[in-house]
């Protein structure tokens, strides 16, 4: 169970573990524990979200949510690495790997702080008539969350004058860039991967039949929302 | 200065002594260039299991635990895959998802297994090394028992024949100045040889630690293999003579075991090298 240690340390000495990523110190260590710490975190405030629908929707996300966290960073970490190399970076993929999966893990430990919060409100409210709260109240946190994670990693990735040279505001707006496509990404495949949790009263599906993409379907929540039909 | 004072100077000396002679955990990573991390060996992905640590249920819980989580991380990191066969799934699109990744898994799983084999083949010496020291770090904490027990009751002979394991429960007697017999010597001072025999054995290991990695890494590169041997062999002989003077204290059973962690050291490395020689 040591590896819960390192991930801890994540949030008590932020600027030790960060230096030690930077001099490349264990990172092998800190990849496995971030990797599998973070799975378990994001594992546990699945469950507890999809436990408001049912006890299958609550083990489907359970593994949903990880997956949705973890496969968006192995999807965009290459582009970061690749424009970041290409611009004068020295950092190697496993270094920029350990810095995104920090970020991962941020959002995961804030998850699972929030994480009493949304079991108190799974418990106090009415599932049938509260999904609507329910799912706004998620939507609050899982953007809380992500600002915070994404806030740490643009403070732990920004590039230094030391190792890049001159390319340091090129390096800087690449990196919001990267971000926003990170955003993209992650919310293309939460579109995928829903329902997280759905209204009690509908049956289980693991998967919504694939309809559109994310951009649409928020254009369409839009369009309902001003036409006033839902 | 009240002898009791004296005695506990002697303590503290002694116990920077021996803190010197531990081996611990980064000067092993720095040594052999391989990151440790409780029972595993170069991190829980893509790393091994020293499965001479599982002594416990408790321990075996703790790594079964671990490996489930592994296998449900393999299960969701094939969700790519199963995304690419559901497109061509149509009406049953979900199972065959499901089925697909379940599949992809059960191979994951499988070249994972062949991976780690393959690992702790090539680590074997390394995870003979680390047990080694462990031994050696048993050693250490019976030789700081026996020096305690001997600093307390300077006076009373001991007949309890000491191991590695021994629970010895002390009777705990106060001693002043007075009590000190003629030319006594507190632990600091006490008995060198077994302090040498203890930085010999260290010195055994970091050769050992050494002669791996070269190993490990270039097979080919005889001239350090040759140095790393010879060191080991120059450091197993003065161990003997050691041992040989016969001390007929407590101690010589922990330098006896001492010298068998050299011999052990040495013996895994002949054993590895000769094929290739």
């Amino acid at each position: 169970m040591s590896y819960i240690s390192v991930f801890l340390e994540l949030l008590k000495d932020r600027k030790t573990f960060l230096e030690e990523i930077h001099t490349h110190t264990r990172l092998q260590t800190k990849i496995s524990a971030l990797l599998v710490c973070s799975f378990v975190c994001f594992a546990f405030y699945g469950a507890i979200i999809g436990s408001f629908s049912s006890p299958q929707q609550a083990i489907a996300s359970a593994l949903k949510l990880p997956a949705l966290y973890l496969i968006t960073l192995m999807i965009c970490v290459p582009a970061l690495y690749i424009f970041n190399v290409l611009f004068g970076s020295t950092k190697t993929i496993q270094q920029h790997f350990t810095y995104v999966l920090s970020a991962a893990a941020v959002i995961a430990l804030l998850l699972c702080g929030f994480a009493p919060v949304t079991l108190f409100f799974l418990i106090t409210i009415i599932p049938n008539q509260d999904y609507s709260f329910f799912l706004l109240l998620n939507v609050g946190i899982f953007a809380i969350t992500g600002v915070f994670g994404v806030s740490f990693l643009y403070q732990a990735m920004r590039p230094d004058a030391l190792e890049t040279g001159g390319n340091v505001a090129l390096r800087s707006k690449l990196l919001r860039l990267w971000l926003v496509l990170y955003g993209f990404v992650g919310s293309q495949l939460g579109w995928i991967l829903r329902p997280f949790f759905s209204v009690p009263a509908e049956p289980f599906q693991i998967f919504r039949p694939r309809e559109g993409n994310f951009m649409t379907g928020v254009w369409t929540a839009i369009t309902n929302l001003l036409m006033g039909s839902g | 200065m009240t002898f009791h004072q004296f005695e506990e100077q002697g303590f503290e000396r002694q116990g920077f002594e021996r803190q010197d002679l531990r081996l611990d955990l980064r000067e092993i990573e720095q040594l052999s260039g391989i990151e440790l991390h409780g029972a595993w060996v170069g991190g829980m992905i893509g790393g091994i299991y020293r499965f001479s640590q599982l002594k416990h249920p408790l321990h075996w819980l703790s790594w079964l635990l671990w490996e489930g989580i592994t296998i449900a991380l393999l299960f969701i990191l094939t969700l790519p895959i199963g995304l690419v066969v559901s497109r061509l799934g149509g009406s049953e699109s979900t199972r065959l998802m499901l089925s697909s990744m379940g599949l992809a898994t059960l191979l994951g799983l499988l070249g994972w297994i062949g991976f780690r084999r393959q690992k702790a083949r090539s680590l074997q010496t390394f995870l003979h090394l680390l047990d080694e020291i462990d031994r050696y770090h048993a050693v250490l904490d019976a030789v700081a028992v026996l020096d305690q027990l001997q600093a307390i009751q300077p006076t009373v002979q001991s007949t309890v024949q000491p191991t590695v394991q021994s629970t010895i429960q002390p009777t705990i007697i106060q001693p002043t100045i007075q009590d000190a017999p003629p030319g006594y010597a507190p632990p600091g001072c006490a008995p060198p040889d077994y302090l040498e025999t203890l930085q010999l054995t260290r010195d055994c290991l970091v050769a050992g630690l050494k002669t791996e990695r070269v190993l490990r890494g270039h097979l080919g590169r005889r001239s350090q293999t040759e140095l790393g041997l010879a060191q080991l062999d120059h450091h197993l002989v003065t161990l003997q003579a050691l041992s040989l003077q016969g001390q007929a204290d407590e101690y010589s059973a922990l330098l006896t075991q001492a010298l068998a962690i050299g011999q052990s050291v040495r013996q895994e490395f002949y054993k590895q090298v000769s094929p290739h020689s």
